[in-house]
């Protein structure tokens, strides 16, 4: 399946956040949109979420895909999360077929075990951060979109959390957001600057 | 409108029920006929009052829930008049009152959840059990919390209200609610006119 973004534009209060933007989404491909505050990153997201629709242009599945709308897993730019629940029970808790065990299982690979059964208001933003895009991963999807995932990690938790994304999440592609390029190198760069891709490697 | 103002009118409209309910005789019709008017204005003003806060309500959902207040009134006018057991009429009207209050308050509920909260279980395609039991639920419980006790009152009064008119005559009966609706509809358009800068 291919998301093609296709001459997209999207306003807020007359004020233009994209404008005429392209991108053409891959399976088994990542995508790094690149670029800095207030720049179109979250809107692009949104976009692909199917939380906004385009003002113009239009956001095309291409491919044999028989669902109306592109089933995702996402990272917010805000945890969202329920604060009085554990980690455990915000990762099992979006999907039926998700049990707690598993959802423990997967946490586990990146959280302290100590860790997991503590509200997640307890947890630092990092930890929180973590829990998030666990989540993200463990629902089948055809596109992970994960915007700004790791912010607040260290370099060594960013990496952690890359390497178990890229291990678990198959050919679905992968687009991620940041305002820094570095440690994404693996992914095709997507320079975003207000609004407008600049370019594409 | 804060919570002491809203309870500072059940109570109001509480006693001049049980005023009403307590006196006999022409007397005990006029009071039932004031404390149908009182009601018919608390209710009228706490629940538009309420919808208007909540600033989610569309003009449409705002006239819906007009004619739906407006039904006790017409069912007890009506089973009265039919005949109908003072019992049956007061249990129908009760229940369609509270269970005005009730959907006013899931209604509530619903629309305060937290947006980005459901935006994630909807992109999560998050199973709907679980959306009702973590999201709509607890907002709506707090929504009720505020409303249940004075739907109560309200409710209670309607009741006490209804009693004195009843055991005083029918057509005062009917004088009373016809003042209970004439209330509701003047509380319809205070609150509609002033209920922002009120609330």
């Amino acid at each position: 399946m291919t998301i093609q973004v296709e001459d997209v534009s999207k306003a807020f209060a007359g004020k233009s956040v994209l404008s005429h933007f392209n991108l053409e989404i891959a399976s088994d491909t990542c995508y790094a949109v690149v670029g800095e505050k207030g720049s179109g990153k979250t809107t692009l997201c949104r976009l692909l979420l199917g939380l906004e629709r385009p003002d113009s242009g239009r956001i095309r599945l291409l491919g044999d895909y028989k669902y109306a709308g592109v089933n995702a897993g996402a990272v917010f730019e805000e945890d969202r999360l329920f604060e009085n629940m554990t980690a455990v029970e915000n990762a099992a808790l979006i999907s039926k077929r998700l049990s707690e065990k598993i959802a423990a299982e997967e946490l586990s690979k990146l959280l302290p075990k100590e860790r997991l059964t503590v509200p997640v208001s307890d947890l630092t933003e990092a930890e929180r951060r973590l829990v998030c895009i666990v989540r993200a991963t463990l629902v089948p999807s055809d596109v992970l979109v994960f915007d700004e995932p790791f912010t607040g990690l260290t370099k060594e938790q960013r990496k952690s959390a890359l390497d178990y994304v890229l291990s678990v999440k198959g050919t679905p592609p992968l687009v991620i957001t940041s305002e820094t390029y570095e440690g994404l190198s693996f992914a095709k760069k997507v320079d975003i600057h207000e609004g407008i891709a600049l370019q594409q490697v | 409108m804060n919570e002491k103002t809203e309870l500072a009118i059940g109570i109001l409209c509480f006693g001049a029920g049980c005023i009403a309910a307590a006196t006999s005789g022409v007397i005990g019709a006029l009071l039932a006929g004031l404390a149908g008017c009182l009601l018919g204005g608390g209710l009228g003003f706490l629940l538009f009052s309420a919808i208007e806060g909540s600033g989610h309500v569309t003009e449409g959902t705002k006239k819906a829930l007009f004619v739906l207040l407006a039904i006790p009134v017409l069912v007890m006018v009506l089973f009265i008049h039919l005949g109908a057991a003072l019992p049956v009429s007061l249990f129908v009207s009760g229940i369609l009152t509270e269970g005005i209050l009730l959907s006013n308050g899931l209604l509530c509920g619903y629309l305060s959840a937290d947006r980005k909260m459901l935006e994630m279980a909807q992109v999560f395609r998050m199973p709907g059990e679980n959306v009702l039991r973590y999201l709509v639920l607890p907002s709506a419980k707090n929504a009720l919390e505020r409303r249940i006790p004075l739907g109560f009152l309200v409710s209670f009064a309607l009741g006490l209200a209804g009693c004195a008119g009843v055991f005083s005559l029918t057509l005062c009966v009917s004088l009373l609610l016809a003042a209970f609706g004439a209330g509701l509809l003047a509380a319809f358009f205070v609150s509609h006119l002033f209920g922002k800068a009120l609330s």
